[in-house]
């Protein structure tokens, strides 16, 4: 049994970016139809993030130093026009939401409550975010978006080079689906490899994906390599926050060795943070712990991170008393990784009428190639979100919906294809032998030639097991199916532009390859021509560009 | 680790818990909710947290191992283990 249903716009995808979009879409007049393979609003890491959304203000800081700050720390891969454009612009639309409603945290006088993070300059506006996307949720509902939950979307269909729509199957029936629109925004998140933290085993690289098979680019992919902090034994968040306010990192001798690496001290970002964390453990004075002993902000981090408090209390861990062994965590594309699907200054990808936003836009364009940036990641989803949005329905209603014919028993076939297999594969299992891999450090964070041809070596022949030997008992486990499939792609794109890299910058370290090479100043994109994966570099003024795609 | 338990003397049958799962690990089974996968709970508590009642028992203990994260470079020299 199939389902159609026509729209405007399609949002793939219900975190921040997404529901964001789909609303400033809807506002615009726009008939919306927004998708989410859990349930859109509380789906994602943005339901558990720490609330940290950068925000600059004009008056209290200056636009010159904020930029000049970014463009050193993205060591020559980001943009000065994305740079302007993001800060006046993020901040016009916090002061917009503000006066909607939307649960910002002030002070007495009604100001913003700003506080610092790890990165070149960082303040950040607060805002619960449980709270905050529940009220996106029913501003939407009010709108007159249809949401569609548990719907898994697999793939955008395309015509003549342009989206024509989106098919996906319900996570619950298997009913297979088709959304028919002019206009798609991709905002399906970045890709964890599931990891360890509050929210990450959702974002699974779908969109990333979809928009590759669409024929868009992907580019900062080489930076898809965010760590942070997490504990050995259970997931945690908010590291930036504890780090900001008191926190340190300890190794077995109780040194505090992250003050030796740098003028950040603990406010280094993850990456680095990680970095340092390997060498204490090379040079055997591992494991490392945190000692939250220090920590000044216990009662905010209680109001922003309800559901940390509850595995604390669940669990008898007294997090601030003791100190507790942590782990390089990896998040993949996922949060303050710069790596994602490119976009032009409308929100566009290389695809007309494909936008993207979120984590599944490539925020490389604001941060270069530093990875690790607090409060970027909320920041560059509510931005790009409402930037989508309006830009799509706006292509919407030039383009208007042309018809297109769909084959409804090949697409049956081919989506639901391994709920019919005998065989004995299953995803989660392929799904979790790559994420253990991309998470080793002398995979993604002290990268070697010779260790990412292996690495590129294990992930064909988990792809060839997913696609011929892997079988789904039921729509739950295609889901994870397609999760699996998704992975490999980000995974595939993140290790064939480290490969591609031959130097080290930012969050790129090629152990072969140690020293910056000025003459690699350029983002290197990732395409899909005919099922084979090619990386470019792309011009300077690509990145900069209004309308630099293909369309 | 992960959800443990849907206590049903304190479970009101609202589903709230089905509905929020952002990994769909709760389905209804008739009029009740009923932990069907396990195994990929997250332990991101949103159940608990949306329950109105009480009944959802979580535990945060990572229930598979994060693997051999610090790969080659790893040196047990002074570990404690």
């Amino acid at each position: 049994m199939n389902t159609l249903i026509e729209a405007d716009v399609v949002v793939v995808g219900g975190g921040l970016a997404g529901v964001s979009a789909a609303r400033q879409a809807a506002e615009d007049g726009a008939r919306v139809a927004l998708v989410d393979k859990a349930r859109a609003g509380t789906s994602g890491p943005t339901a558990f993030a720490a609330g940290d959304i950068l925000c600059w203000i004009p008056g209290l800081d200056s636009l010159e130093d904020w930029v000049q700050a970014y463009l050193e720390a993205g060591e020559g891969l980001n943009s000065r026009v994305w740079l302007t454009r993001f800060f006046e612009g993020h901040y016009r639309l916090v002061e917009s939401l503000s006066e909607l409603g939307f649960p910002f945290v002030k002070d007495e006088e009604g100001n913003f409550v700003r506080r610092s993070g790890r990165g070149p300059i960082v303040k950040c506006v607060l805002a619960p975010m449980l709270e905050f996307q529940e009220m996106n949720r029913r501003a939407c509902a009010s709108l007159g978006v249809k949401i569609l939950d548990r719907f898994c979307a697999a793939e955008v269909i395309m015509a003549d080079g342009r989206p024509r729509g989106v098919a996906g199957f319900d996570v619950h029936s298997g009913r297979v689906t088709v959304i028919k629109s002019p206009a798609v925004v991709l905002s399906a998140g970045g890709c964890s490899y599931r990891g360890p933290f509050f929210g990450q085993d959702v974002v699974a690289g779908e969109g990333l994906a979809m928009a590759l098979a669409a024929g868009a680019s992907l580019a900062y992919m080489e930076y898809g390599n965010h760590y942070n902090v997490s504990l050995a034994s259970f997931d945690t968040y908010g590291q930036s926050k504890f780090m900001a306010h008191g926190g340190r990192y300890v190794n077995r001798l109780g040194q505090a060795f992250l003050q030796a690496t740098g003028a950040q001290g603990h406010r280094a970002s993850g990456n680095a943070a990680a970095l340092a964390m390997v060498e204490e453990v090379k040079s055997g004075r591992g494991p490392v712990y945190m000692d939250l002993t220090g920590f000044r902000e216990r009662r905010l981090a209680g109001e922003l991170m309800p559901n940390l408090k509850m595995a604390l209390d669940s669990g008898g861990i007294n997090l601030f008393g003791e100190k507790h062994e942590v782990i390089p965590a990896f998040t993949g594309t996922s949060n303050a990784s710069p790596a994602g699907a490119w976009i032009d200054q409308r929100g566009q990808t290389s695809v007309g009428g494909l936008f993207a936003a979120g984590d599944c836009a490539c925020k490389g364009l604001v941060t270069g190639s530093c990875v690790g940036i607090s409060g970027v990641s909320l920041a560059w989803a509510n931005f790009t979100g409402h930037l989508a949005g309006r830009e799509a329905a706006a292509w919407a209603k030039n383009i208007g919906c042309p018809d297109v014919a769909i084959d409804i028993d090949e697409l049956n076939g081919r989506l639901l294809g391994p709920l019919g297999r005998k065989t004995a594969r299953r995803p989660g299992g392929i799904l979790r032998s790559l994420g253990e891999e991309m998470a080793r450090v002398d995979v993604s964070l002290i990268r070697s030639g010779t260790r990412l041809v292996n690495t590129l070596g294990k992930i064909s022949a988990w792809r060839w097991e997913l696609e011929n030997l892997a079988r789904a008992e039921d729509p739950h486990e295609l889901a994870i199916w397609y999760e699996a499939r998704s992975a490999l792609a980000v995974a595939e794109s993140t290790v064939l532009s480290a490969l591609e890299r031959r130097e080290s910058r930012g969050g790129h370290y090629r152990e072969d390859f140690p020293g910056k090479d000025p003459d690699s100043n350029l983002v290197l994109s990732v395409e899909q021509c005919n099922g084979v994966k090619c990386v470019r570099p792309l011009e300077k003024k690509v990145v900069n560009s209004v309308g630099g795609g293909k369309n | 680790m992960a959800v443990e338990k849907i206590d049903p003397d304190r479970c009101s049958g609202c589903l709230r818990c089905v509905e929020v799962c952002p990994m769909d690990v709760i389905r209804p089974e008739g009029p009740d909710p009923k932990i069907k996968y396990p195994e990929d709970c997250q332990s991101c508590y949103l159940c608990v947290l949306e329950c109105p009642a009480g009944a959802i028992g979580v535990t945060p203990w990572r229930a598979i191992p994060l693997g051999n994260v610090y790969g080659c470079f790893e040196k047990k020299v002074g570990s404690t283990n």
